[in-house]
């Protein structure tokens, strides 16, 4: 039966997808997995990812650093066009070619860096089951330019979100009995509830060529330091089926959450984790089941495998059809390279990531 | 169980070399092929017009605007845009030889043929250096298609997707605008040969047209035969570009104080006089 479910499960992956998700809620090993990752995660991530995820109970842990470094492909073809022709960039304007000024003009820098505290396992709290505490900041910054017709524009970005949050989860036995005995013998449910108090920093500035000189730094600045405050909640169910190693997840995300005077879309999302042995685990999503999005671009499929008793993790995946694919080496080192659509059809355009992260826990 | 982990970890191998800079997506035969419906054009148009593939890019566009009310009904300002942008790339718009050619030539006594108007004078438009590396015919071609196209946008006659005040959007018109003014005078019956070239004079702060003959560029400054027609059409066109960079300028954050608006704003202004002038 397992077999059947991993060899369905490896096929479904072979032709899945997914949408985009809240920066913040991004996690190095989900996105080498393709984004699939909400029936499997288990641990501080389902503060962001599922928060039924610590219904199980886990033991007392505290995440001390979870830093992450991401940028995508345009930026590393841009950095690399910038550092092999250096000596162009020290002479004047007119002494550069075409090539050079169209690169300039179509130039993209991207950089995310994450990080966050946690402390899970806190269980029995005040008898409301499992509780976790977190604290996740994320800082995105983008300066690129692109042609806009007869002009050329500079777009500033920049952001930085620091989410406090409070998980609650637990879980019941469901107790089904019946005809489907043999299937669900065993089952339970999980259900968990994460608060979420948000706090913004951004800029967010297009420039022309003809008003980039007008751009006040100290007025950026000013826009930096009068964070915007938000809320949110998300709500997550797990039914475990330990007689097929399954799980099944339903996560409804950003619920209620408004950033300021903005509303933020909420997404209801789905998952099918299976523990094929130990140390080797798949998934399936399908993001926004609700959304209007291209359906093929919901879907994510991954599989994560423990090659080497914790000092060795690779994964791989499908994320909206690219192919994903990460690892863990001695247990705080991270990796994960994803290819995101940013069409409405899987193919049209993608945008490849590249991210690195390293762990410290107790 | 063995030889699926070793399966399995092969497939990831794969998956890392085939993935580290541009991949394929393995759902890619699911996607429709463009002119389905007017999203699914757009889409293939934007993704078209990211690979370059220009040409496609503005059937997409304009499959899209066809099948949303056609150019003078489609409320669909992407579409619009789109179409826009994918045209002026697929013409050979060049904004890089544009810049380069005009980093030089703003540098006054930049000509220097006989009966040029000698240091102290800005081309704006001559028939050695066209702007955006095109010919002339495509540049009237390109002023016509962005009027087209753009103008119910900013009028308001759209869907709002791509606002009406947007800055992008009205410096694009401005230029457009003040491209077709320019080359109505200059090229008086729009055959795609000079007739005038338009000098900014900085010895008297004047925008002058002077005739172009088949020797020099300067000939002279007595300008006698544009057509009363042409200058009509030219105030009117400037007048337009005048309004649509007031939107702009409305719209930039700070004010045009420490932009290049000003300067833009004072050259359409001195165009407008010169052409009404001669």
């Amino acid at each position: 039966m397992k077999k059947l479910l991993a060899i369905a499960l490896i096929l479904v992956s072979a032709a899945s997808f997914a949408a985009a998700i809240a920066p913040f809620a991004n996690n190095t090993r989900a996105l080498g997995m393709g984004g699939a990752y909400t029936a499997v995660v288990n641990n501080s991530d389902s503060m962001m990812w599922n928060p039924a995820g610590t219904a199980k109970g886990s033991d007392f842990h505290i995440d001390l650093l979870d830093l992450n470094i991401e940028t995508d492909q345009k930026t590393v073809d841009f950095l690399t066009y910038f550092i092999n022709n250096s000596s162009v960039f020290t002479q004047n304007i007119s002494s550069w070619t075409s090539s050079t000024i169209s690169t300039l003009s179509n130039a993209n820098i991207k950089l995310n860096v994450s990080d966050k505290f946690a402390i899970t396992g806190i269980n029995g709290f005040f008898g409301l089951g499992n509780v976790a505490v977190g604290a996740f900041a994320i800082v995105n910054a983008n300066v690129a330019t692109s042609y806009d017709i007869l002009n050329i524009n500079a777009n500033i970005n920049g952001s930085m979100d620091l989410v406090g949050t409070l998980n609650i989860s637990g879980m019941i036995d469901y107790g089904l009995n019946g005809l489907f005995d043999s299937l669900l013998s065993g089952t339970r449910l999980g259900a968990g509830v994460t608060g979420k108090l948000i706090n913004r920093w951004q800029i967010n500035e297009v420039r022309s060529a003809f008003d980039i000189s007008g751009l006040d730094p100290k007025t950026m600045l000013n826009k930096l330091s009068n964070p915007t405050q938000g809320y949110g909640f998300d709500l997550g169910v797990n039914l475990y089926l330990p007689a097929i190693s399954s799980t099944v997840s339903f996560v409804g995300k950003d619920l209620f959450e408004a950033i300021g005077a903005s509303p933020v879309n909420s997404s209801w999302n789905l998952g099918y984790g299976l523990k094929i042995a130990q140390g080797f685990v798949a998934d399936v999503d399908v993001y926004d089941v609700l959304g209007s999005t291209t359906l093929l671009n919901k879907l994510h499929a991954g599989a994560e495998i423990d090659v080497l008793a914790g000092l060795l993790i690779v994964r791989g995946g499908l994320y909206q059809g690219y192919p994903s694919f990460g690892f863990d080496l001695l247990g705080f080192l991270k990796y994960a390279d994803y290819g995101v659509e940013l069409g409405t059809y899987p193919g049209q355009l993608e945008n490849r990531y590249h991210r690195l992260s390293i762990c410290l826990g107790l | 169980m063995k030889k699926t982990a070793i399966v399995l970890v092969l497939v990831l191998l794969a998956a890392i070399f085939s993935g580290c800079t541009k991949s394929t997506n393995v759902l890619a035969w699911a996607a429709p092929s463009g002119g389905s419906s007017v999203a699914a054009s757009k889409s293939s148009g934007n993704a078209a017009f990211a690979e370059g593939n220009y040409a496609k890019a503005m059937a997409d566009f304009n499959a899209a605007v066809a099948a949303s009310g056609g150019v003078a009904g489609s409320p669909d300002s992407e579409a619009r845009y789109g179409y826009v942008k994918a045209y002026c790339k697929n013409a050979g718009l060049d904004l890089a030889a544009f810049l380069k050619a005009y980093s030089g030539s703003m540098t006054p006594g930049y000509m220097g043929a006989p009966g040029q108007p000698g240091a102290g004078s800005y081309m704006l438009i001559n028939s050695q250096t066209l702007p955006f590396g095109m010919t002339l015919s495509q540049l009237e071609n390109l002023a016509n298609v962005v009027i087209v196209y753009l103008k119910p946008i900013a009028d308001g006659n759209c869907d709002g997707v791509v606002p009406k005040d947007a800055a992008g959007l009205n410096v694009n018109l401005a230029f457009a605008y003040m491209l077709d003014g320019i080359l109505v005078v200059a090229d008086t019956n729009q055959d795609g040969t000079l007739e005038y070239n338009l000098v900014s004079d900085t010895t008297d702060q004047k925008i002058k047209a002077c005739a172009v003959d088949a020797n020099n560029i300067w000939s002279s400054w007595t300008v006698s035969s544009i057509p009363g027609s042409n200058k009509t059409r030219a105030v009117g066109d400037l007048a337009n570009a005048i309004n649509y960079l007031n939107v702009a300028i409305s719209k930039t954050p700070n004010g045009a104080s420490g932009t290049m608006y000003p300067q833009v704003l004072s050259i359409l202004q001195k165009i407008q006089t010169a052409v009404q002038g001669v």
